[in-house]
């Protein structure tokens, strides 16, 4: 019973700091707005490198749609803390009593949120100027892209921690969490392009199955090490 | 007979990166060394 | 004087510096022998020809790089739960030791690749994750780099460790299956008995190296903390006597 009751508590902090986050970044929007231009921009570029051959675009297709949502992501996960540090909130979050955990799982929820809503404007955009075939495979592909884009936030999350408070950290995190991201990227990439073919080979849950298995060992390692991340 | 080519390579490169990084070491050991007497000395003098 | 009882004992310690020299000598003349039986003996094979020996020095290599990082994920873990400052000194000096022997172990499995295979790079299983756990740990050590507090570079670089190894495993299987998916054949693994005898001489030298370069990267690890900590304390004590 007590424990349920701390349980509850720590999610109603992490949703308080989801909250607070997701209102900071709708007031302002110029950083939701220019991380999707970028990434809007980067799937023309994209486009205009791998030529104009529409069948080679589109099989090409998955690996540029994650490429893009890695490459604009990873933009917002160092700000999320650097807005705290910059006023010194921070330090005040670690004041208050209860569990640091839940700090990591606000921080955590907050940019899952934020990536999601990037990629609602991407997915659209990619099937238009890739020519790709969205509403057949839809639930599959949602669920493709919601387990990657966790697995990708949440050691996201838990990199930009420390990459945020440390010098060099625009190279830094992507260092860090790139390599880190190759299952993910795998996975991610080969079960949409499984699923934009029609999944003929059934070849998607594997790949599913393996984003799983990465989230949850990832999502439980990093909140067991934020803890130690975090104290000072 | 190309294929000793690439074996003297492997092996070349093999003894190049082993004794390099152990020269490497002997450096970084040596400095960290003589910074450590070095600080230890300015602490004596301070002392006095 | 009260500064000189705290010292760090590294300081005034330089006893095992010895052994480990001896130990470098001793370990460098077994590479030495262990490459030369092993090359003396072992025939040509019967596909890769004369080919076959550079296995003597790549495959080691890719072990003790595994090796070495197995070292950083249980220090890393050692460290987060008893917060000893060695273990921590210890795991940057197996990561470094790692990257080494990882970055050379790529680089003959290039040179073995392009008279084999014909190409200096494959996306084989083996060699592609091979290479994302070198990436993973340059990561490791340009996070120590970047970050000047010696407590929070510990707990941070344990926290990267620890995930970049547990990794290794989901890197690995992920890439295997997705070669599998792409149907191409990965290599068979029969060995004669004569190549694993001299691959197994071979191993045990560079685990003596292995050993040698990890003591010593630490000891000059130690060394600059000691240093560093006594610094800091001159600066700490010099403040007190300016106040």
């Amino acid at each position: 019973m007590e424990r349920v009751r701390g349980w509850r508590r720590e999610l109603a902090r992490a949703g308080a700091i989801v909250w607070k986050d997701l209102t900071a970044e709708r007031r302002t929007r110029a950083n939701f707005n220019a991380v999707v231009s970028l990434a809007v921009l980067t799937l023309l570029l994209f486009g205009f490198a791998l030529g104009p051959d529409t069948e080679a675009l589109r099989a090409a297709a998955a690996g540029v749609l994650w490429l893009t949502v890695l490459f604009s992501g990873v933009l917002a996960f160092n700000r999320s803390y650097q807005l705290e540090l910059e006023n010194g909130a921070l330090d005040t979050l670690l004041l208050y009593p209860g569990e640091r955990r839940s700090i990591f799982l606000g921080k955590l929820g907050a940019n899952f949120a934020f990536v999601l809503l990037v990629e609602l404007v991407v997915v659209p955009v990619a099937a238009v100027i890739y020519n790709l075939p969205l509403l057949r495979p839809f639930p599959g592909l949602a669920g493709v892209m919601l387990l990657g884009t966790l697995g990708f936030v949440t050691l996201g999350t838990f990199y930009a921690a420390m990459a945020s408070r440390s010098r060099a950290r625009e190279v830094l995190l992507p260092l860090l969490l790139f390599p880190m991201m190759i299952p993910v990227l795998v996975g991610s990439v080969e079960a949409t392009s499984a699923l934009l073919a029609g999944d003929p080979m059934g070849d998607s849950g594997a790949w599913l199955r393996l984003l799983v298995v990465f989230d949850l060992v990832f999502l439980v390692a990093s909140v067991l090490a934020f803890e130690h991340v975090i104290e000072e | 007979m190309s294929d000793w080519v690439y074996i003297v390579a492997g092996f070349g490169l093999t003894w190049i990166v082993l004794i390099g990084y152990a020269g490497y070491l002997r450096r970084r050991v040596r400095r960290a060394e003589a910074a450590l007497a070095e600080v230890l000395e300015g602490g004596k003098e301070a002392e006095k | 004087m009260t500064i000189s009882a705290s010292r760090p004992a590294a300081a005034q310690a330089p006893g095992p510096a010895r052994r480990i020299q001896v130990l470098g000598w001793i370990a460098f003349l077994a590479v030495l022998v262990a490459e030369a039986v092993s090359l003396w003996t072992s025939p040509p094979d019967r596909d890769m020809g004369h080919l076959q020996k550079l296995m003597y020095v790549h495959v080691p290599a890719a072990w003790m790089a595994l090796l070495a990082y197995g070292l950083v994920f249980v220090l890393s873990l050692l460290y987060l739960w008893k917060r000893d400052e060695r273990h921590d000194l210890l795991a940057a000096a197996a990561a470094e030791v790692g990257v080494v022997m990882n970055a050379l172990a790529l680089a003959l499995g290039s040179i073995w690749g392009r008279p084999t295979w014909g190409v200096w790079w494959t996306w084989d299983a083996r060699l592609t994750s091979t290479a994302v756990l070198l990436v993973i740990f340059l990561g490791y050590l340009a996070l120590r780099a970047f970050t000047e507090d010696p407590d929070r570079r510990a707990r941070w670089s344990a926290a990267v460790g620890i995930l970049g190894f547990l990794n290794s495993y989901i890197v690995y299987m992920s890439v295997r299956w997705w070669r599998t998916l792409h149907q191409v054949q990965s290599s068979p693994e029969t060995l004669d008995p004569i190549y694993t005898r001299g691959l197994r001489m071979n191993a045990i030298a560079f685990l003596l190296v292995l050993v040698y370069f990890v003591a010593r990267r630490y000891r000059a690890a130690r060394l600059e903390r000691a240093a560093e900590a006594r610094i800091e304390e001159a600066a700490l004590a010099g403040e007190g006597v300016h106040v």
